[in-house]
């Protein structure tokens, strides 16, 4: 073979793999591991919903390519979806969990990046919103806790696991406002954690807690604590079956915390279809609707325009809310 | 003990002892021991790594293997602060200031055995504790609450003076030091960003882990370096290998005091290794005849904190197990497993789920067992990474440091971070200023500024519910007391010697 020709063939390899390389693999999407980032420490509800997420997708054979959870803690998502949005703006075997706790952090303008930025890509469950206390604590009913409440507003203290002007301190605010309780005289204190919250609860250090029914789901079936009423705009079933909903005790307040995932913003529109068309395949699986149940779970699956209407609508309520909280400036 | 705990107790050694659990509990303790040994991903990531493991699991098996990585993770930790002074979790940290003096003195081997005899007896002594009076324990703990929190968190600010060497005024500097690198990140009671100068990596805060390699592992580099170059560097010549009988009876003490205060400890909520592994070391020092020796390679003071931090893994066991509240990071992944596996935590534990509860309690028994016998012939081959030649021993330790540094958060920032740390680590030494206490501070600094907070919330701005409830009274007499004693300990001490 002349010198030449072997440079030919040499040009022609590198021309091909070039080639080869930008194009995806000739398997079908995904053709490679994906990764499920929980912007949280695990344990907590972006976790589960990120590991629950992988082992239906797996259990139910719907994802072939390993799913790893990675968890990325830090300013309630704010660090994981920089990283996104400056750093993995085109990676396409990325999904990151959220929920309402980033539409109300936007509402109080604590997030560089809004979900704007990023590509939604669904919402698959709804966690609704419980005020619980104590066992023996002398309010036996959301009545009796509400009139007490009107009657001195400034010594009773909720405990949540979000920040002020997060989603628990805005449920409470949101009771308040709806009982004609002035919202400046709410008293929430904010713990680093669901079990953080209960504990204060537990102990007697506060009032009442405030957060979602799947974080006390053990404790109300073990009767340690008892929860007054849910900010849901149904009944709950299994052992929420007898806790009735705050608009039937005549404050109109719902407040559903719902949890999916997104993507990098340059995601590619097979990719979107390709998880909008799984994951809305992981929503109907039995192992899914068992999770659901165990969890006290509620589904709420919304993708492509529903989802972005119903990101816009929500922010929207809450940034008035934070508006008149108080807690941001005009 | 009641013949019905007996009763439930043999039954958990029932489950613990099927071929198939005491697999998993060997490989919990196996891969525990690595995350031990390495630096920077601690029990809580090496745990969450290791959850798809569990899927399809029966529960007891999944919380088998996942605790043993938890109790073996608290045994290996000592491993790299004693042979390089590089503390692979915050709780290790006290365990340097006499592991690594002994090891200079060619006592590495008494050390790393002391650390896994005292690591066994504490655990061994923590589940039975656990066992026992579990329950009402962690009834008892939830009595702390904010403001109850703050007064541990002064009370365990006090424990300084153990630390700080000859001059009380540069260990409160350096405590100082850990408070302000404390208040970066984001403030949970009011969600604002703090001192992070637009840097998004910084909104979660400064990890101790990334802190405390920087500080301690850095800076020794830096600072043996510079007696290589100026040949004042004394290599380690190694002495013994194992432990002296002396050695175990001078220690047993410090084990079981270590025990108890690291069990009691371990329930509260917060911080409960360090707290626990400082507080039994100060505790030693205390009642120690010979104090001015702790810093220098006093044994006592490598096996009071190591017994401490495996007694603690067992006392934050109780509120998960007894109450179904996670209270620290690493019960959090255990809670988030369960789930996983289709067991729900709560107070009811115990009676719904009972192959969980006492296969686990069954299984860390086993699980203890098995890592002593697994440690202490790893103390041979340990040592002998110290005859390593210096030009090769301090960059491989260079490289262990920075590899630990960045497991934590895959983040290139941390290694940046760590490396300036080092830096002033270093000065700091060479200016006679404590690296302990900055560890401190940078711990409790958060949790104490948090309860402080949470307490005024509670309150409506009173200060009055911190001397109100007599807990926190109890505990602020215990600081004052830490802070003054040391005065009239040393005196009378002084005062012993001249007169003998």
């Amino acid at each position: 073979m002349s010198k030449s020709k072997a440079w030919l063939w040499v040009g022609i390899c590198t021309c091909l793999s070039i080639l080869f390389c930008g194009m995806p693999a000739w398997g079908a999407y995904p053709e490679k591991p994906v990764e499920f980032i929980a912007p949280a420490n695990p344990g907590g509800g972006w976790d589960l919903t990120c590991r629950m997420s992988a082992k239906v997708l797996k259990e139910a054979g719907l994802v072939t390519q390993p799913i790893t959870v990675v968890n990325k803690p830090g300013g309630f998502g704010v660090v994981a979806m920089t990283d996104i949005v400056r750093n993995r703006r085109s990676d396409q075997h990325v999904l990151i969990a959220f929920s309402a706790v980033l539409t109300t952090q936007m509402a109080i303008k604590k997030n560089p990046f809004t979900y704007k930025d990023v590509t939604p890509v669904a919402a698959l469950f709804v966690d609704y919103g419980v005020i619980a206390v104590r066992k023996d604590s002398k309010y036996g009913s959301f009545q009796e806790l509400l009139d007490d409440w009107k009657k001195q507003p400034g010594v009773l203290t909720f405990a949540g696991s979000s920040p002020p002007g997060g989603l628990d301190h805005m449920r409470v605010a949101m009771l308040a406002k709806a009982a004609g309780i002035p919202v400046d005289k709410v008293r929430y204190v904010a713990f680093g954690g669901g079990a953080d919250a209960l504990g204060a609860i537990l102990g007697g250090h506060t009032t009442a807690f405030v957060g979602e029914a799947g974080e006390i789901a053990g404790h109300e079936e073990s009767g340690t604590i008892r929860s007054l009423a849910l900010l849901a705009d149904r009944k709950l079933g299994g052992i929420f079956q007898k806790v009735p909903l705050a608009k039937d005790l005549g404050l109109n307040v719902v407040s559903p915390n719902w949890r999916g995932f997104y993507a990098p913003p340059e995601l590619k529109p097979d990719v979107l279809r390709y998880w909008e068309e799984t994951l809305g395949k992981m929503v109907q699986s039995k192992q899914w609707k068992e999770v659901l149940e165990k969890q006290a779970w509620v589904d709420f699956f919304l993708t492509g325009d529903k989802l972005k209407k119903f990101l816009d609508e929500e922010l929207a309520s809450y940034e008035a809310l934070a508006m008149e909280l108080g807690l941001v400036q005009k | 003990m009641s013949g019905e705990t007996l009763g439930h107790l043999l039954y958990g050694l029932q489950i613990a002892l099927s071929p198939l659990n005491l697999l998993y509990a060997f490989i919990g303790c196996l891969v525990g021991t690595l995350i031990g040994v390495l630096p920077g991903i601690g029990p809580a990531g090496g745990m969450a790594l290791l959850i798809p493991l569990t899927y399809g699991k029966e529960p007891a098996s999944a919380i088998i293997l996942l605790a043993g990585i938890y109790y073996g993770a608290m045994y290996g930790g000592s491993t790299t602060s004693i042979l390089l002074n590089v503390p692979g979790e915050a709780a290790s940290v006290v365990t340097t200031l006499d592991g690594y003096q002994m090891a200079r003195k060619g006592l590495a081997g008494p050390a790393l055995s002391i650390a896994a005899i005292g690591s066994f007896v504490a655990g061994t002594i923590g589940v039975g504790l656990l066992m026992l009076i579990g329950p009402p324990l962690a009834r008892a703990a939830l009595k702390f609450g904010p403001a109850e929190t703050f007064a541990l968190m002064v009370f365990g600010l006090s424990m300084v003076t153990s630390l700080s060497g000859r001059s009380l005024r540069k260990g409160l500097i350096s405590t100082i030091l850990g408070l302000m690198l404390a208040t970066v990140g984001t403030d949970l009671p009011t969600g604002l960003i703090r001192f992070t100068f637009g840097i998004p990596k910084l909104m979660e805060g400064f990890d101790v882990v990334v802190v405390a390699i920087g500080l301690f592992a850095v800076s020794e580099i830096l600072s043996c370096a510079q007696e290589l170059r100026t040949g004042q560097y004394h290599r380690a010549e190694l002495s013994r290998i194992w432990l002296s009988l002396k050695d175990l009876l001078q220690s047993l003490g410090a084990i079981l005091r270590g025990t108890f205060v690291g069990f009691f400890i371990g329930v509260l909520p917060g911080a409960a290794h360090v707290t626990a592994s400082f507080l039994s070391y100060t505790v030693e020092k205390r009642f120690s005849r010979n104090p001015e020796n702790f810093g220098k390679g006093e044994i006592r003071g490598v096996a009071a904190p190591e017994s401490a931090n495996n007694s603690a893994a067992c006392g934050a066991l109780i509120p998960l197990l007894t109450l179904g509240l996670p209270a620290s990071a690493v019960t959090a992944v255990l809670y988030g497993a369960l789930l996983m596996v289709g067991v729900r935590p709560s107070p009811f534990l115990f009676q719904k789920h009972p192959d969980v509860a006492w296969g686990l309690i069954g299984s860390m028994y086993v699980g203890n067992l098995m890592l002593l016998i697994l440690n202490l012939p790893l103390v041979g081959l340990w040592v002998r990474i110290l005859d390593t030649p210096p030009r090769w021993l301090f960059p491989m330790v260079l490289a262990v440091s920075f590899v630990g540094v960045y497991s934590v958060n895959n983040a290139p920032l941390d290694l940046f971070l760590a490396t300036i740390l080092g830096v002033v680590g270093y000065f700091m030494r060479k200016l006679d200023y404590p690296l302990a206490p900055v560890i401190l501070g940078l711990v409790l600094g958060d949790l104490l500024e948090q309860a402080l907070r949470q307490t005024l919330m509670i309150s409506g701005g009173s200060l009055m519910p911190l001397i109100q409830s007599p807990i926190s009274l109890v505990l602020f007499g215990l600081a004052g007391a830490v802070m003054v004693a040391p005065k009239l300990i040393y005196r009378g001490n002084v005062k012993l010697e001249t007169e003998t």
